[in-house]
């Protein structure tokens, strides 16, 4: 026995185990839902799809493993990176816009005062809309042919600006990237002005007897309190953006020619329009992990600053 | 007294035995309730549900719960899933293509020992090709549900309007589509968005030499690349000249559907099943039903129709366990070949039925149902649509191949290495 066995007293001692074990049964009692659930719903299905992803599942009948004959292919699939390389425009656009898009607003209905209020409900109502009715809805606006923009353009001669918003070759992705800031916005302007509230008011006066501007406050004060709202918004900007599917199943159905298909919008034609479960799954396994990684990448740097 | 009652009893059971044959039903003299649950594709029900009107109310104790599966990959899903799980429900609607793998987990029952002649006499004579094509002479799976046509509909008046003939070769198409083009006119209404809305388009490719190669093109002793680099390069002529709309790639079926029925387009690529869309088209008396174009650079014989009956109820196997189920399945079934309800169905431009319609009345239908009755009975060679031969892994890319030289997102060369990946990753 250690040291602490010789310092400590029988009835301590004892008092620490049954602490301990009492701690022990609380954890796994709290703990127990959460674990529960998790294992059901997270997983249990990645094991589930990790094990189809070795096998040639059709979806229905027998089937056989294949080994790892299906990353293989996806990792030889011209398709995939087509599909990714959409995905990360998409993601890419998005981040870009909304993140400062949404710190802008959030200063401006930052204020506990009615109109702020109406602002706020405002700008959060595109969150709670369903992917399908938000392409549905941008449709209309972005079409080349019966879009509200190319009309409009149209209409104060300006044809030559017109463009095949979506549907072409080149814009649709980027355009997907600017409807999720459009849908996004509201939740990132409320992960702003939580953190904008957690930033004492004492910092902000102390900013203002020294004589800092608005402009400094922000720059100086608000912004690098903001650090760590800002990698939340980064880490959820990008996980967001890899799983679009909705918007772009609305809009485009990922065509023409999968111009504008995404990772996941490939992954569920791969499994459910083809019957190739076995490599739609190996696709969903390869976009875990290339989630997982990123993810990771930014827990890593978030760890660094706060060592 | 006694007497009395019993003529009233008789003849109240006499009234309802003539109430039940007025009505073309089918009695099922089932002691319990029984209720059949029919999953099918779509969103509409009630259509169905009002042509069981007369059968409902001849078998108070069969209930017919119609189960609205969505659109064709959600359902397929559900059904995929469903028959993995032992759980399909008694009747699923699908076509034979769509339905690839199921049977031969023997999922679905064998029903050809429960149709005798006289039933089998009321089908149309290629009622069960497709199924007997795929499945063996003998076996049933499910009773056919319509019979279809596939190709273009032409809107004569638009043509007539130009001074143009119906054409037929390719040479006589394009001609057709420049007259349109240089008249401001977008000849072909067709929506690429809905890949899957390509259907004119099976017989360029089964006129290019698929049909006579499917069996090399099944096995992979044949790649894709080796014959159908034409078909793709006369779609890539149409879509060169203008043929479709400006804003094809996000266009949807049903815009194109509304730009023919309101006679803003001449041509589009549809089937037997647009008959009752079609029909509420004030100009549907001038929609014509085509094949499509003839090609004259091709040995391969021309004279195919896509025109098969698809469509098809398929039956559970477990519904054996249940003969009281099952009898009530038989007779439902039955009911949907008696005559009554068959002129129902054409009175509503249902479509093409799957049955022998001699004694049917067709004079009050319009144009557009006259002339598929016309292309139905023709004798162009009745074949399916490409994917009915081909493992289902094929189709979407097929679709997705047609729709991207339709959209100038492909070259002839790139779709035709898409179909060969595709053939490719066939089992």
């Amino acid at each position: 026995m250690g040291s602490l066995g010789n310092n400590l007293s029988p009835g301590i001692f004892r008092r620490c185990s049954m602490h301990l074990v009492y701690t022990k049964k609380r954890f796994w009692l709290y703990s127990f839902p959460m674990i529960f659930f998790y294992t059901i719903f997270i997983f249990v299905p990645i094991a589930i799809a990790f094990w189809y992803s070795l096998t040639n599942f059709r979806g229905i009948g027998e089937y056989g493993i294949v080994g790892i004959e299906n990353f293989i292919n996806v990792l030889k699939d011209k398709l995939f990176y087509r599909c990714l390389s959409n995905t990360l425009k998409s993601t890419f656009v998005s981040m870009l816009i909304s993140i400062p898009l949404s710190f802008c607003l959030a200063l401006l209905v930052q204020k506990n005062s009615l109109s702020s209020t109406i602002y706020r409900s405002v700008l959060f109502s595109p969150y709670v809309m369903g992917g399908i009715v938000v392409g549905l809805v941008w449709t209309f606006i972005l079409d080349p042919s019966k879009g509200f923009i190319n009309a409009a353009l149209t209409k104060i001669g300006l044809e030559n600006w017109t463009q095949q918003w979506i549907g072409g070759t080149i814009l649709t992705p980027y355009c997907v990237g600017v409807i999720t800031v459009w849908t996004g916005t509201g939740f990132s302007i409320l992960l702003w002005l939580n953190g904008i509230k957690q930033i004492s008011g004492d910092i902000l006066e102390a900013g203002l007897i020294d004589g800092a501007t608005k402009w400094q406050q922000i720059r100086y004060i608000t912004l690098p309190l903001l650090k760590e709202t800002l990698k939340m918004q980064i880490v959820l900007g990008f996980t967001g953006g890899l799983k679009i599917f909705d918007i772009v199943q609305s809009l485009t159905g990922g065509g023409p020619n999968h111009f504008s298909e995404t990772l996941v919008s490939y992954m569920y034609n791969i499994t459910f329009t083809q019957r190739r479960f076995g490599y739609g799954m190996a696709i969903a396994i390869v976009e875990f992990f290339f989630t997982m990684a990123v993810t990771l990448f930014f827990m890593r740097v978030t760890r660094a600053e706060v060592e | 007294m006694k007497n009395t009652m019993k003529g009233n009893v008789m003849a109240a059971g006499l009234a309802f035995a003539m109430t039940v044959s007025a009505l073309g039903g089918t009695v099922v003299m089932a002691d319990e309730n029984v209720t059949i649950e029919i999953w099918m594709q779509g969103t509409d029900t009630t259509t169905i549900k009002d042509y069981q009107a007369d059968f409902l109310n001849a078998n108070p104790n069969i209930t017919l719960d119609f189960v609205a599966g969505g659109e064709a990959t959600t359902y397929m899903q559900k059904v995929l899933m469903a028959a993995n799980n032992g759980n399909l429900p008694d009747i699923i609607q699908a076509t034979c293509a769509n339905v690839l793998g199921i049977p031969e987990t023997g999922a679905f029952l064998d029903i050809s020992k429960f149709i005798d002649e006289e039933w089998m006499s009321r089908f149309a004579s290629n009622a069960f090709t497709l199924q007997q094509e795929m499945y063996g002479e003998d076996t049933i799976y499910g009773i056919p549900d319509h019979n279809e046509i596939q190709g273009w509909f032409l809107n004569k008046a638009m043509f007539d309007d130009l001074g143009l003939e119906i054409p037929v070769t390719w040479d006589e198409w394009v001609s057709c589509i420049d007259a349109f083009i240089e008249a401001g006119i977008t000849p072909i209404a067709f929506g690429a968005a809905d890949t899957w809305s390509r259907w004119g388009f099976d017989l360029f490719f089964e006129r290019y030499g698929f049909i006579e190669n499917k069996e090399a093109l099944a096995s992979k002793e044949m790649k894709f690349s080796d014959f159908c680099i034409p078909a793709f390069e006369r779609i890539d002529e149409l879509a060169k000249m203008g043929a479709f709309p400006s804003n094809t790639s996000t266009a949807t079926y049903t815009e194109a559907l509304e730009l023919f029925k309101a006679g803003i387009c001449p041509i589009i690529t549809t089937g037997s099943f647009g008959l009752s869309d079609l029909s509420e088209s004030e100009y549907c008396d001038d929609f014509i039903f085509s094949w499509g174009p003839e090609f004259t650079d091709t040995e391969y014989v021309q004279n195919y129709g896509t025109k098969t009956c698809s469509w098809t109820w398929w039956v559970n196997k477990d519904v054996a366990e249940d003969e009281e189920k099952l009898n009530a399945i038989l007779a439902w079934f039955k009911s949907m070949s008696e005559p009554s309800y068959l002129q129902s169905m054409v009175d509503h431009s249902e479509g093409l039925l799957a049955y022998n319609v001699d004694s049917l009345d067709f004079s009050n239908v319009n144009g557009a149902y006259k002339s598929l009755l016309e292309m139905a009975a023709d004798d162009y060679i009745g074949v399916g649509e490409m994917s009915s031969y081909l493992d289902p892994s094929f189709e979407a890319s097929y679709w997705n191949a047609v729709s991207a030289v339709a959209t100038q997102t492909a070259t002839p060369e790139e779709a035709a290495q898409m179909l060969d990946d595709a053939q490719a990753a066939m089992p």
